[in-house]
């Protein structure tokens, strides 16, 4: 087996760990906790899509991943500066 | 061959770093499931910690190839950080916010009287505040009196 293959698949392992661990997040009580969850399992996401359409050749998984990052992030900065005037 | 180097060199270089960010990855997901969450200021603890996540993110879309990736998340992960925090503050972070705790206000009011009595108190008995034999000194000079007395 190739070493490059190794250590994505190494990476893909602690990319769903990390899936799990910011699915426990988002499940804290307050809504920032929430937010901080979201924009840490789009980017978890986004790196997954990146390194599967690498490892099985699939050209339209960058496309749904650089849609997912740049949406993800200024989604979850426009709630933050919503939440922030709202109170 | 690229640039002159060998394929097996960079494909090394490129196991090597995403072996680190997994690594990275790995490490941030221990201190943000164990960090105690009755600690003062968690919050902010937790966005620090994911911030090693946002760097190993930078790190994997480098050895992956994708530098366009890497380069908006440099951009955008400071200012999303920073963005969550400030929301944080404003809206829910009543431990630092003295316009959600009122109570904040005055505590730290009466803290700041407090201690402008205890440095009037100290000036007036000629007590120098930055060295602290004198005012042991003046203490003991204090308690001797007291026990002739």
């Amino acid at each position: 087996m190739d070493i490059l293959l190794i250590s994505e698949c190494f990476l893909i392992v602690a990319l769903i760990v990390f899936l799990i661990a910011t699915l426990r997040i988002i499940t804290y009580k307050s809504i920032s906790m929430g937010l901080i969850g979201t924009s840490s399992f789009t980017l978890a996401l986004t790196l997954l899509l990146i390194t599967v359409g690498t490892i099985c050749n699939i050209g339209f998984f960058k496309d749904i991943a650089l849609a997912l990052l740049l949406l993800g992030i200024v989604g979850t900065i426009a709630y933050a500066a919503v939440m922030r005037r709202a109170k | 061959m690229m640039f002159g180097i060998d394929a097996g060199i960079i494909n090394m270089v490129q196991s090597i770093l995403l072996v680190i960010s997994a690594l990275l990855i790995l490490i941030a997901v221990v201190g943000v499931l164990r960090i105690d969450r009755n600690l003062d200021n968690v919050v902010y603890a937790r966005i620090h910690i994911l911030g090693i996540v946002d760097v190993a993110g930078i790190i994997a879309f480098l050895a992956i190839g994708q530098p366009l990736f890497a380069l908006i998340y440099l951009f955008l992960a400071p200012l999303l950080a920073h963005a969550l925090a400030n929301a944080y503050f404003h809206s829910e972070d009543t431990l630092n916010n003295p316009v959600l705790n009122p109570n904040l206000e005055e505590t730290s009011k009466r803290e700041e009287d407090e201690s402008d009595l205890i440095e009037e108190v100290l000036l007036e008995d000629n007590l120098d505040l930055s060295d602290d034999s004198s005012i042991d000194e003046n203490l003991d000079e204090k308690s001797e009196d007291d026990g002739n007395d």
